[in-house]
């Protein structure tokens, strides 16, 4: 029976991963601590490929009872997409950590998170994966302690932790570090709390790969946040009255999109778009971590603010000094702008996998201030080559 | 991150949920990251497995609960130190009075039905608490704040009513799948498992019947000694072949239509297949009733298949002959619920029978329950955004920061590159006969219309009274308070009069005649709502139109488009025929004459939730929020790309 089954599922790289492993091993060898570990993960993963040759094109009962609300929205085809979609999360604070919710819910494949940095008070603040219990965090990081209680959301989605990470770029090892072999396990990477340089780096990383990674960076400051994506060559249907149309859309990347400039940009281009810049710019000059500001920062920030400003051959009043001063000084985030920022950024990682309805481009900015939640589109004629 | 101010008036508030659905333990997790400290929560529902997929509090192993207590104790485990004070209960309860909202700063819905929605309202009104309302349906939603003399109430815009359709549609010419359905659940299902004393549009009378009238007896009583298939077969032939065949003798009704093919049993199925229906049973079925499936024992899997017509008729049989030998005991008092796998299986069958019949596309149960039991669409996304703005919007309140006060609309397609759209809150419709005091008029006919009918169809179906009162002038013409229901007997003396009054007399013979130009007023204690209506009379109403007999009128101009409101309202009829178009798949009766019993047959689960409500705005002009350049046009909210889920069209 084994031998039919390995037949039938000899496509499956998982397995066929598996089968050279047990061939190659030796009778009576000794295996490792880290040889056990990569079995056992790889035993994982041929498992989770296993299922879906299994399980062929349909949802199981369990999924569709479990689904049944979403399925109305999204339909089954969008369903079965989620549940083959891979996750890459960088930067467990509160807005990601409500976006992990969002997608474990929805059922992906499987979500890996990383974060090796300890609990604080601040990383508690906006977070409602990790019990301010410190007997249950001696020792753990963030990543390991979200990845426990998003595993309990939804038991068919496999969370699990890429260690000895940390988000940032001028610590140990960040995730810029990894090759594009690395990126190619996923469909979707996310990254918060991460430096310019190391945005670009990764959004670059996942372009040169041959299949698409669709590639996002989130933050939030004092009360607002940032989306960014790069969908790169994105094909895509949506509903145009009774017919279903296939669109297509470019995207530039990261850098590419930063570089456009400001002057051409529309001119009723958010604010918050230029104001974060600034503080980006700032915090690469400073070699400071992203987050790691004050307001006895916000002389210098002026300062860049005007020569940045001037460079664009710009006025000043295009970025409010209050505006600034609160990205600066409000580095904590607000928990109901991290719900909305995360289930919008959900949203969009759904559309993405689903290849289902307009998703944005390129950047959304939420100010809880104001209220608006805008989208900017930096179309792609304004991309210079 | 909050300031200083935010925070202290965050920790002094006391707030209270309503609703701790999809919406529900969105939000009290954010009030909790927040730093609110004390939260109380209200709901009657308990646990179930479809809720799992955004009610992120809950798991698995919480299923049957209650979502109060439980969605208390999971945000415990994160802020152990704040207070949250679960009621596993009804907000129509009396103990929820208006002393018990007024201990409150701000109250949050996060309700799915309408009728909740107004007790909530008219509570915050009387008690002077502010409201927040919010509301999801897929990727849409929005929240809304109301403060008693600053803001629209809740009720200021009349809701759209549900979808209806034309008796005839629904029992002749069905055009859509939908039809059958309702066709399906509310007459043939109702018919055959439901109260047989309720009046029903089935057409029951046998051809041998209507030869000999005196005889004339119903189809679907099952005779004596006739075995379970032959009666399914009498049933099969009569309601697909037999009223077909009736229907296509009126020649003038299929001038324009396709003729429907009438179906008989022996055509689509022969009887050997009939007979191993149930032989494949008796090995199969499980003796818990609930778990009784026509799916499992005839060995169909996926819900998202379309079954072929041959399988729709097994599955027909099968689910019928399982009502009478598993679940005989409950026929004659069952009504249609979408949880019962086996009314689902039944109405999904007959339904597509029907469709296939008519030429209409069929549909897999999947979908077939989907419309029938009304489910809206719901995603963890759009109910999180929505909670966190409420938190934005509370913060506010609490500040008493009237001027920035928003209203706000997620949207599904950016609209003048907004996603999250905020508007500022209308002020108080003045005619409003909740929130200002302004009197209702109805046209009825007072030497017909019984006070029954009044009480029935306006003041507790209009006017969304629970518990209500009349009067005319001094004199109480009827009250039905709590223990009148339960206690019926023992009060019985006391209330007879007006009872039998109720029941018997017609408006112009009460004891206190009513009559053209009589002014009542009718109040809900428990909502310390009153209102006053004006008494017009009129000797006759269309029976298809007006099918209460009387018209409500005054602060609605739903039905009478030459009442004018005073909130510079310019109503389109383009944007009324979409927003009902498009309310298709949410709300589903049928609205005939004389029978609307059948529509309220639905299971009475309160609040049987559904997250969402998008009022009907398209009756307001949306002024855009000045803040920088952007000139001063109003926003045009076009959603004509949505799944067809709704849509809106403000101008």
């Amino acid at each position: 029976m084994l031998r039919k089954f390995c037949k039938e599922n000899h496509q499956n790289p998982g397995l066929k991963e598996l089968l050279c492993f047990a061939k190659e091993a030796k009778p009576r060898h000794k295996f490792s601590r880290s040889d056990l570990a990569t079995l056992i993960r790889r035993v994982q993963s041929s498992f989770y490929g296993l299922k879906l040759v299994m399980d062929g094109e349909e949802l199981t009962e369990q999924e569709t009872a479990l689904y049944d609300r979403q399925i109305r929205v999204w339909g089954a085809d969008a369903q079965r997409r989620l549940s083959k979609a891979h996750i890459l999360v960088s930067g467990l604070k509160g807005t990601v950590a409500e976006f992990c919710k969002n997608i474990v819910l929805a059922g992906v494949g499987s979500l890996t998170l990383i974060d090796d940095r300890p609990v604080t008070e601040e990383s508690l603040s906006a977070n409602f994966l990790i019990a301010p219990d410190e007997n249950v965090f001696s020792g753990k990081s963030l990543a390991e302690l979200c990845c426990n209680s998003l595993k309990d959301f939804n038991p068919m989605v496999r969370v699990s932790v890429e260690k000895g990470l940390l988000p940032f770029t001028f610590c140990r090892r960040d995730l810029s570090s990894f090759g594009g072999d690395f990126y190619k396990k996923f469909d979707v990477v996310v990254v918060s709390c991460c430096s310019l340089t190391a945005k670009k780096l990764i959004n670059e990383k996942c372009r040169k790969l041959s299949k698409r990674v669709a590639f996002y960076t989130v933050d939030c400051r004092d009360s607002c946040g940032e989306i960014f994506v790069d969908l790169q060559n994105f094909t895509y249907s949506k509903k145009k009255l009774d017919e279903t149309v296939e669109c297509q859309l470019q995207y530039p990347s990261f850098e590419e999109a930063i570089l456009v400039p400001w002057k051409s940009l529309p001119k009723r281009m958010s604010k918050l778009y230029f104001a974060m810049r600034v503080v980006e710019m700032f915090e690469e000059a400073e070699g400071r971590n992203p987050g790691q500001t004050s307001i006895d920062d916000l002389p210098k920030v002026l300062k860049l603010r005007k020569d940045v400003l001037e460079k664009h051959s710009l006025n000043e009043s295009l970025i409010p000094a209050s505006l600034l001063e609160r990205l600066v000084a409000g580095t904590r985030e607000f928990p109901p702008v991290c719900a909305i920022i995360g289930g919008i950024l959900g949203q969009e990682v759904i559309k993405a996998i689903s290849g289902k309805g307009d998703p944005f481009k390129n950047f959304f900015f939420f100010d809880a201030t104001d209220g608006k939640g805008v989208m900017e589109d930096i179309s792609s004629d304004l991309i210079s080559n | 991150m909050a300031s200083e101010q935010q925070l202290s008036a965050i920790k002094g508030a006391k707030v209270l949920m309503v609703g701790a659905g999809g919406i529900g333990c969105e939000l009290l997790k954010s009030l909790a990251l927040s730093g609110f400290q004390d939260i109380h929560i209200i709901d009657m529902d308990t646990i179930e497995v479809s809720n799992l997929n955004r009610q992120f509090l809950f798991r698995k192993s919480h299923v049957g609960q209650s979502k109060a207590k439980v969605a208390r104790d999971a945000v415990l485990r994160f802020r152990p130190h704040i207070s949250i004070t679960p009621y596993h209960a009804n907000v129509k309860d009396s103990d929820f009075n208006v002393d018990f909202f007024k201990q409150f700063n701000v109250v949050l819905n996060g309700l799915d039905n309408l009728d909740a929605r107004r007790h909530v309202n008219r509570l915050c009104l009387a008690g002077g608490v502010p409201l927040i309302e919010s509301g999801t349906t897929g990727f849409l939603g929005q929240v809304t704040v109301h403060i008693k003399g600053k803001t629209e109430c809740y009720e200021c815009q009349p809701k759209p009513a549900p979808k209806s359709y034309p008796v005839c549609t629904i029992t002749s010419t069905p055009s859509k799948f939908v039809h059958c359905i309702v066709w399906a659940k509310d007459l043939l299902f109702a018919k055959l498992f439901g109260d047989k004393n309720q009046d029903n549009d089935l057409n029951v009378r046998s051809s041998d019947a209507t030869s000999s009238s005196e005889h004339a007896e119903d189809v679907f009583e099952r005779k004596k000694d006739e075995d379970i298939e032959q009666y399914g077969r009498r049933i099969y032939d009569h309601v697909f072949g037999y009223n077909i065949e009736v229907a296509l003798s009126n020649e003038e009704t299929w001038k324009n239509r396709a003729r429907p093919k009438p179906l008989y049993i022996r055509d689509v199925l022969p009887i050997e297949l009939i007979q191993q229906n149930g032989n494949a049973d008796k090995s199969f079925v499980a003796d818990d009733s609930s778990s009784v499936s026509a799916m499992a024992s005839l060995g169909l899997k996926n819900p998202q298949d379309i079954w072929s017509l041959r399988e729709n008729s097994r599955v027909f049989f099968e689910a019928l002959r399982l009502f009478f030998v598993k679940r005989e005991k409950e026929i004659g008092n069952l009504s249609f619920d979408k949880d019962d796998q086996l009314a689902v299986e039944f109405v999904t069958a007959a339904a597509n029978i029907r469709a296939a019949s008519f030429g209409i596309p069929l549909h897999s149960l999947f979908e077939a329950k989907g419309i029938a039991g009304n489910i809206v669409h719901a995603v963890a996304t759009t109910n999180a955004i929505i909670a966190g703005l409420i938190v934005i919007e509370a913060i506010k309140v609490l500040q008493n920061d009237a001027n920035n006060y928003r209203m706000t609309y997620c949207l599904e397609h950016p609209s003048r590159k907004m996603l999250l759209m905020p508007v500022e809150p209308f002020e108080p419709n003045k005619s409003c006969y909740v929130c200002s005091e302004t009197p209702l008029l109805l046209e009825v006919n007072t030497s017909r219309s019984k006070l029954r009918d009044f009480v029935e169809k306006i003041v507790k179906a209009k006017l969304g009274m629970s518990f209500p009162l009349v009067m005319h002038g001094s004199a109480l013409l009827y009250e039905v308070g709590d223990d009148l229901e339960k206690d019926m007997v023992a009060n019985y003396e006391a209330n007879l009069e007006k009872v039998s009054m109720a029941h018997v007399i017609v408006l112009s013979e009460l004891p206190s005649p009513v009559s053209g130009g009589t002014i009542l007023t009718v109040e809900d204690l428990q909502q310390e709502l009153s209102c006053n209506i004006n008494i017009k009379h009129r000797e006759d109403f269309d029976e298809e139109k007006e099918p209460d007999g009387m018209v409500l009128s005054g602060w609605t101009k739903e039905k009478d488009k030459t009442t004018s409101t005073e909130n510079g309202a310019s109503t389109s009829n383009a944007s009324e025929a979409v927003s009902l178009e498009t309310k298709e798949d949410s709300d589903i009766e049928i609205c005939p004459i004389g029978i609307e019993s059948i529509t309220t047959g639905t299971k009475r689960k309160l609040p049987e939730m559904s997250d969402a409500t998008i009022p009907d705005s398209s009756k307001n002009e949306l002024h855009e929020i000045d803040d920088d350049d952007d000139g001063d046009d109003l926003f045009m909210l076009d959603d004509g790309n949505s799944d067809g889920s709704k849509k809106k069209r403000l101008q």
